[in-house]
């Protein structure tokens, strides 16, 4: 059972959490400081919000929520499950539209919308199809390019850095807020993690953690450059840190902006077939008598056909009340169900 | 009851059917199994007035070992009077060498086996067993320097065709009674005699168990070359990939064996299979392991690259200069334009049909008889090359860059199938959705290697599940001082699994 490290755990939450960070960060129209300030409060929620899911684990290392939610009642446990596979839908359907509206504005007239998400779902479907030993595989290598387009674009900016682009302004505790909203909206990790930790080896909890100190790390790294570089354009850059791929330029090539673009591509596919994994293990643990691959198309194709309507009508963004849905199933699986669960009688074989 | 089993043998039941006692049965039965065929030698003799018969199929065993070995001490027996059938066979078995390989038959299956391995057997009359004695003398191949995987400066012997010489090529190289060969014949029909190669305290027990599961899995009729082997030991995953590696070479195959690995060698073929085996490995050459670190660590970044270059160059040129031009600096875009300006297709085209013409000329190389296929290569390269850019039919970047390509993939042979078939997917997914869809080939290729893994190991280990220790052979090339020192082997990787 016990199938991916510590470490491919790390890689696995930190891409599935980085791509909105990459994309949108620093927000158009938002002020940095209160960002920066949100970013570290909603963090350290998250550090919170996360211990009932680690409880969990060490009472039940190897069931996942959904398991454990079926066995202490099986009709609750199915309404669990099917719960999971929503979000997890939401969550896919979130991504692809946000990927489509990346790829529309920055390369429009390239490819029909529709094709881009299709091609990402596909990929995707065959990924989660392979399972999550191939997922983290992969994910370990779109990690490395991750980090090597990174330090390639910052590399090719540093003489164009400069401390004048900084502009501070006083924070408001209303701004502040609303950053904190917005990006614990964003903290899908709680998702995949109580369906995930029974697959890894060693150290659940501490990759969760981990992973969340990683993801600040480059937010404050992704917001320092963005600032420096950009400056005032930060506040109407829509993607600011691909923005800053038309500024790096080398003696080889004019723009990097379309060499950055792999690494979008690749991280996008995974979180998607990472979410198509756990909707597959979720609906599995509830309707046993099903194969778990038909789930799997269903997921797909469903998040695919969300997403399609959507994207044909261009509705790219997310509505207060769409993050609201996605926040309170967060909310509710990752962490009041295992706050229930915590109570109950643990399994003998505790790893941790 | 023996009566029965006489009567009835043929083609179809006759491998387990008894031996008859008596000689002219015996005879006819062989006829008959055969089917007369002309390369079965029945010489009928008679040893101190006992009748026997020596049997051999034509061209299998030596004649010159068969007069020395077999014909001289057999005329030289004599007894006393008349001999009876266990005399004779006493005096097979016991009271002589005829050979060094010697062994007793009690069946018809056993008898063509040893028959059409080279053997001599010798029926005697009113006996249901023979004695069969190994002078093999088929024609071989000598040891040649392997064609597939030159080198510079490590051994020049390649595997053969047979099985034996193989084996001793390997035996010469590690003097260790630990390693073990475990020989059993496969294929209903061919019978072809495979042999699992180990060293018992270095490879894991459940991969030595794992392989031989697999091999007896295996239900063909006939067994040619590795490739029918190969994909019972890969296992059920469907990938571009093979996670079994090949090699021509016996002092590779003693190194891996040496790391732990379970070599699979197969008569009539001049290849040996190694499992489980790595991605990176087909980066890895005997050479690097003469040269000097740092000249290592240079070439195999040079390998990195030629790979990269050999699948993905002609598809990110093809996508940048149709759907990114804006990332090329002025005055390349400014040339790269005159040159197009002149041919009537699209780069995308362009490319598209260049690379096939060289999968053309390659196999036509490959396949031609060596005197004619220089001549293919200088059609190739003076005739089509330079006649489709004088006639604008061709831009010469594009050229070029098909040159580059098609040199970088002779740096990594092993990886020549997929490398032929991602670059085709590139050029075509590089023209429809420029970098996007380079990209989808990139992660489709990525996810097809991450899901492979062979004997419990991740086909892509050291890289990706990470472990630090190995990716010192991977990165660089460390000295013997290090490599000695260093127990990681396959299956302390990590994501490695015990089977």
């Amino acid at each position: 059972m016990r199938k991916i490290s510590f470490g491919q755990m790390i890689t696995i939450l930190f891409l599935s959490r980085i791509f909105y960070a990459m994309t949108f960060i620093p927000f158009m129209y938002s002020d940095v400081t209160c960002q920066v300030i949100g970013f570290s409060i909603s963090t350290a929620i998250e550090c919170l919000a996360v211990i009932p899911v680690i409880i969990l684990y060490k009472k039940h290392p190897d069931k996942n929520l959904c398991q454990v939610a079926y066995e202490k009642s099986k009709i609750f446990g199915i309404l669990i499950c099917v719960a999971f596979a929503f979000a997890a839908v939401l969550v896919i359907n979130r991504l692809l539209r946000y990927f489509g509206y990346f790829m529309y504005v920055t390369f429009p007239d390239f490819l029909p919308s529709w094709i881009v998400i299709g091609a990402i779902a596909i990929i995707s479907f065959y990924a989660a199809f392979q399972g999550i030993e191939a997922i983290a595989r992969s994910a370990g290598i779109a990690f490395g390019f991750f980090v090597l387009s990174f330090i390639i674009v910052t590399a090719a900016l540093w003489t164009k850095m400069s401390f004048t682009n900084v502009i501070y302004n006083y924070p408001s505790i209303k701004h502040i807020s609303h950053e904190v909203f917005n990006e614990l909206s964003k903290f899908t990790e709680l998702l995949l993690f109580p369906i995930l930790y029974p697959y890894i080896k060693e150290k659940a909890g501490k990759s969760i953690y981990a992973a969340l100190a990683l993801k600040l790390i480059f937010v404050y790294l992704i917001t320092s450059i963005c600032v420096l570089t950009l400056g005032s354009y930060l506040n109407i850059s829509k993607f600011p840190f691909f923005d800053l791929g038309t500024y790096a330029e080398t003696f080889l090539i004019e723009r990097l902006d379309a060499f950055l673009l792999p690494a979008w591509i690749l991280i996008a596919f995974i979180k998607t077939a990472l979410f198509m994994l756990i909707a597959k293990i979720a609906l599995s643990t509830g309707f046993k008598k099903v194969k778990s691959n038909v789930f799997l198309l269903i997921i797909s194709v469903a998040a695919f056909a969300a997403s399609l309507a959507a994207v044909l009508q261009e509705k790219w963004s997310y509505s207060v009340l769409d993050k609201t849905v996605i926040m309170i199933l967060i909310l509710i699986l990752g962490v009041v169900l295992p706050l229930v669960y915590c109570f109950g009688k643990g399994d003998e074989n505790e790893t941790e | 009851m023996e009566g029965k089993t006489v009567v009835k043998v043929n083609e179809y039941n006759y491998e387990t059917a008894l031996i008859s006692k008596s000689l002219k049965q015996a005879i006819l039965d062989l006829k008959i199994i055969s089917g007369k065929t002309m390369d079965l030698n029945i010489m009928e003799v008679e040893l101190s007035e006992h009748k026997c018969a020596v049997v051999s199929i034509e061209g299998m065993a030596s004649t010159s070992s068969m007069a020395e070995l077999v014909f001289r001490p057999l005329m030289e027996f004599d007894v006393k009077g008349y001999a009876t059938e266990d005399d004779v066979f006493k005096f097979l078995t016991k009271q002589s060498l005829l050979s060094a390989e010697r062994k007793i038959l009690t069946t018809y299956g056993e008898v063509f086996l040893t028959l059409f391995s080279g053997f001599a057997v010798v029926f005697i009359d009113g006996c249901d067993k023979c004695v069969a004695f190994g002078i093999q003398g088929f024609d071989k191949r000598s040891i040649e320097e392997p064609t597939s995987d030159g080198n510079l400066n490590g051994s020049h012997e390649g595997f053969i065709e047979t099985i034996r010489t193989n084996i001793s090529l390997i035996r010469r190289r590690l003097k260790t009674p630990k390693l073990r060969f475990d020989m059993q014949q496969i294929g209903s029909d061919s019978k072809t005699d495979v042999c699992v190669a180990y060293i018992t305290d270095k490879a894991p027990q459940g991969v030595i168990d794992k392989v031989k599961e697999n091999l007896n899995k295996i239900n063909l009729d006939t067994i040619i070359t590795t490739g029918y082997v190969e994909p019972f030991l890969q296992g059920k995953h469907k990938s571009l990939f093979s996670n079994v590696l090949s090699t021509d070479r016996p002092d590779a195959f003693c190194a891996k064996l040496n790391e732990g690995r379970v070599g699979i060698l197969v008569d009539g073929v001049p290849l040996a299979l190694i499992c489980p085996s790595l991605f990176i490995e087909n980066f890895q050459t005997i050479d690097d392991y003469v040269n000097k670190p740092f000249y290592t660590t240079y070439i195999r970044w040079i390998k990195y690259i030629a790979f990269f270059l050999a699948i993905a160059l002609p598809g990110i040129c093809v996508a940048i200069a149709t759907n990114h031009p804006e990332i090329l600096t002025h005055k390349f875009l400014m040339n790269l334009a005159a040159s197009e300006e002149v041919t009537p297709y699209s780069f995308f085209f362009e490319a598209f049909i260049i690379t096939i013409m060289y999968e053309l000329m390659r196999e036509a190389g490959i396949r031609l008889p060596k005197a004619i296929g220089g001549a293919v290569s200088i059609v190739g390269a003076l005739i089509i090359g330079d006649a489709a850019v004088s006639s604008s039919l061709v831009s010469a970047p594009l050229l070029i860059i098909i040159g580059l390509t098609a040199t970088a993939s002779f740096v990594i042979p092993n990886l020549n199938p997929q490398t032929s078939v991602f670059r085709m997917l590139f050029i075509i997914s590089g023209g429809f959705a420029g970098l996007f869809g380079i990209t989808l080939c990139f992660a489709f290729m990525l996810i097809n290697i991450s899901a492979l893994e062979n004997y419990g190991v991740p086909y892509n280990a050291p890289i990706s599940p990470f472990t630090f220790k190995a990716m010192r052979d991977v990165v660089t090339r460390p000295s013997f001082l290090k490599l000695g020192r260093s127990k990681t082997v396959v299956e302390n990787l990590n994501g490695a699994k015990k089977i």
